[in-house]
């Protein structure tokens, strides 16, 4: 049993991480829940031995009794992989790129239990095959970029538990993934669990993910766990106020927006076609069809979400509606307007609609102060006299003061900074604003004041949006219709609660039964009742 | 894999044949008359007219192109106006000077800057990083040639191990190779100097890598995920900077040259410069040219053995 004893961590006396008591049994699963920041992951490095230099650590990791952080380095590699292994984040990049799938497993077994090379492959191809990826469709020869993220995931865990570890640790190891590719995962994880007897500390910032999988649940909050119980007690009878709080955000409903019943259309898509050429196939037959035909139209004041998994075209469709990639075949009109890429667009017609992307930060620019940045869409409409005005008008809008106006975006947290992208969308006065995957990276609390915050603006500005997102339950909160692509078609469309409760394409239910729920029977506060009429 | 090689072999083809068609018509648009340069001023129109026929002048410029291509590929580069022997002798001479020289260098520059480099990357921001960038500071701004001097007073004046100068030719292989030695170390250092830091700050980056933590959690020491996971990674930097440095040293090392009075292919083309001998200039330049063509060839090869990601392609 692993466990860790008032374990802190400080960094040039400041205590990044206090009294963290946790106790990792074998065969059981322990999730480590809490907001960016909360301290999760520097448990998880500090419990490895691998915190960033300067970092340092109090109280004891004991290891079946014997306390680990006073253990010198040498000491610590042999542990690390061995006794306790860790996957991460984002499978994308966990991985050697020029070594094959099977070198890289093997690479574990010669290091941990000095087997001979040939040896060593054969147990990884072992692994492997417990990981879901079985010959011949997985060859040990496979490098990491012939596989797929959930792939590359299962490999990242193949490698983990080569030398069959005490402890697994997995940091946030499905928020990169689909919600199909999660659910499969999650249950590998569980099955691992279960048949090696070893013990996994999940750590994640959704509660949903952990919900019938855990066995306890640790809340941190601010760098301290402030509430560790039986999974089943978190849920149904959480203690701790924050606790609380972050179950009623995952739970929140924004204020119900009616919308008008003849409202004219303002997005028309029709029949829209985009396919690019496969690298390294040259003829017609082999082209990747991105976009195969897809219509779709948004009314004034109508919030519609698109649902699909990545590689589903979501992506490009969005590109073509804002005008950015050029389309094959079809039509794209605003308010009656043609829409084509580059420059044949005109300004006023691409001043109807904005966008706001999933990562505000990579798309602003790091030297702009904020004025500048909100004030830019101005290119499309001319600089008014009193832009300043605008600029701290819009702001305003989004909850945020005009002190901010001088300042830089890497001064700001995730949510500030979102809501920094929609003042800059919303400057102009759109009719149309794209909203990207826009709350995915938040962490819930920010993500449901996002989210009231964008059915607060829709009311006040007549807005619409289009809500693209790969996560059902944020849809289910924010739009009035929604439509579900897979493989570049509309798979399904419709009133978003008939959609969401009564499913026809067998797609939207395996979406369903893959997005992880809180247990129905939780003790909340009741949901704001109010509503809106336009 | 078949794809990447086809398309480099014809990028190394066109790249050749434009190149050939420039250094042709560069030559051919600098004002004066070969023949009459090497008549001298007092000459008479009918001996230049004369001499201009004999050299193939009055040929029509693509006529004169194809002769000169056509020459080329059978190893004919003309004779040169002021020593009136076969350029491609002369020119084969030098390279035998100048191809050892800075296959030597090279080596010598990789053999230093690999341990160099990884070192610092090993320690990075801590004393030995310092240290060491340090002093690849300073072998990158003192000049060559005073190294050179530096090498020459030690080893040949006090210590009387090397030569200071000249070239045995390859008929006494172990005093060539003894000759090329000190000129080799001089041009090496900087080389080794820049070496060592591009391959200092790329394996710093790749260090940062999500790779990198992943061989850390499997148990690997900080030393063994260098070796093991980012040397590799970081290679692909450090072999573009090399394959500059070869076609640099090629040509380059006309002062070093100079300080140890070898008979090398950057001497010859200022010589050529200087007496106006423009068709070994042009033959000299061809040579250059296709050999920096052809190391970047081997270099595109260099990354597909590398990485996976290319091969595939």
């Amino acid at each position: 049993m692993i466990e860790t004893l008032d374990l802190g961590v400080t960094l040039t006396e400041l205590p990044l991480l206090s009294r963290v008591n946790l106790q990792l049994k074998p065969g059981k699963i322990t999730a480590l829940v809490g907001e960016s920041g909360s301290g999760k992951s520097l448990t998880a490095l500090a419990i490895m031995g691998l915190l960033p230099t300067g970092m340092r650590t109090k109280g004891r990791v004991e290891l079946n009794g014997d306390d680990i952080l006073t253990l010198p380095e040498p000491e610590l590699c042999r542990i690390r992989g061995k006794r306790i292994s860790m996957i991460f984040q984002e499978p994308m990049t966990a991985l050697n790129p020029l070594m094959t799938i099977g070198e890289q497993v093997a690479e574990s077994l010669r290091l941990h239990e000095g087997m001979p090379h040939e040896a060593a492959l054969q147990r990884a191809r072992e692994r492997l095959d417990r990981v879901g990826l079985p010959e011949p469709r997985f060859p040990l020869t496979l490098f990491p970029h012939e596989l797929s993220g959930g792939q590359r995931q299962r490999v990242a865990i193949a490698l983990a538990i080569a030398a069959r570890p005490d402890l697994l640790i997995a940091d946030e190891p499905t928020t990169a993934l689909d919600v199909t590719t999660q659910a499969q995962i999650l249950q590998l994880l569980a099955g691992l669990v279960r048949d090696e007897k070893m013990s996994l500390l999940l750590i994640t910032h959704d509660l949903a993910v952990v919900a019938g999988l855990a066995d306890d649940v640790a809340v941190m909050q601010r760098g301290a766990v402030v509430e560790y119980a039986a999974a089943n007690d978190v849920f149904r009878r959480p203690q701790h106020s924050y606790t609380r709080e972050l179950l009623a955000a995952a739970a929140h409903q924004p204020r119900l927006v009616l919308t008008k019943a003849d409202a004219p259309p303002l997005l028309e898509v029709s029949n829209i076609s985009r396919s690019y050429a496969v690298a390294g196939k040259r003829s017609e037959t082999d082209r990747l069809i991105a976009v195969d035909n897809v219509s779709l139209t948004i009314h004034e004041h109508e919030a519609v979400g698109l649902v699909g998994e990545s590689g589903c075209g979501k992506s490009t469709l969005t590109r073509a509606i804002l005008g950015l990639d050029p389309i094959q075949s079809g039509q794209i009109h605003l308010s009656g307007h043609d829409i084509r890429a580059g420059w044949r667009m005109p300004k006023a017609v691409r001043a109807g609609m904005q966008v706001v992307f999933q990562d505000p930060y990579g798309s602003f620019d790091p030297r702009w102060t904020v004025e500048k940045l909100v004030s830019e869409p101005f290119h499309l409409t001319g600089r008014p006299k009193d832009w300043r005005d605008r600029v701290a008008e819009a702001l305003f809008d989004v909850g945020m003061t005009g002190s901010v106006m001088r300042r830089y975006a890497h001064e700001f947290s995730g949510g500030q900074r979102q809501r920094i992208a929609l003042a800059r969308a919303l400057i102009i006065r759109p009719s149309l604003i794209i909203l990207d995957e826009a709350v995915s990276a938040l962490d819930v609390r920010v993500r449901m004041q996002v989210l009231d915050l964008l059915a607060k603006l829709r009311v006040r500005h007549g807005l619409s949006y289009l809500f693209i997102s790969h996560d059902l339950s944020v849809v289910r909160q924010i739009t009035d219709r929604v439509l579900i692509m897979r493989q570049g078609k509309i798979v399904e469309s419709g009133p978003t609660s008939r959609v969401l409760d009564e499913p026809q394409h067998p797609y939207t239910r395996q979406l369903l039964a893959a997005t992880p729920r809180l247990p129905q029977e939780i003790a909340l506060p009741a949901p704001e009742k109010l509503s809106d009429r336009l | 894999m078949r794809r990447y090689l086809l398309h480099r072999l014809i990028a190394l083809g066109l790249s050749l044949a434009v190149a050939s068609v420039l250094i042709f018509s560069v030559v051919e648009l600098v004002p004066g008359d070969p023949a009459s340069y090497m008549l001298g001023t007092g000459a008479q129109p009918e001996t230049v007219a004369a001499l201009r026929q004999q050299m193939g002048l009055d040929l029509p410029l693509p006529l004169r192109y194809l002769h000169w291509v056509g020459g080329v590929l059978t190893g004919d580069l003309g004779h040169s106006f002021t020593y009136k022997t076969p350029v491609a002798g002369m020119i084969l001479d030098r390279v035998q000077v100048s191809l050892p020289l800075a296959v030597m260098a090279l080596a010598l520059s990789v053999a230093i800057a690999l341990p160099i480099g990884m070192f610092a990357a090993a320690r990075l921001g801590r004393p030995g990083d310092t240290i060491m960038m340090g002093a690849t500071q300073i072998g990158i701004s003192l000049p060559n040639f005073w190294f050179a001097m530096l090498l020459v007073l030690l080893f040949a004046v006090r210590l009387r191990l090397l030569p200071a100068g000249g070239f045995p030719g390859w008929d006494h292989p172990l005093a060539a190779l003894k000759s090329l030695i000190l000129p080799a170390i001089a041009l090496a250092l900087p080389q080794a100097a820049i070496l060592a830091r591009v391959l200092r700050s790329a394996l710093a980056e790749t260090l940062g890598q999500d790779y990198i933590r992943t061989a850390r959690a499997k148990g690997l020491s900080r030393s063994q995920a260098l070796r093991r996971h980012a040397l590799r990674n970081a290679l692909i930097p450090v072999v573009t900077i090399l394959g500059m440095q070869f076609s640099f040293l090629l040509a380059g090392a006309i002062i070093i040259e100079n300080v140890f009075y070898l008979p090398g292919l950057g001497r010859l083309i200022f010589q050529a410069i200087t007496q106006r001998d423009l068709i070994v200039v042009q033959s000299a330049v061809l040579v250059l040219v296709a050999a920096v063509i052809l190391v970047t060839f081997l270099v595109d090869l260099t990354y597909a053995a590398i990485d996976p990601r290319l091969r595939q392609r």
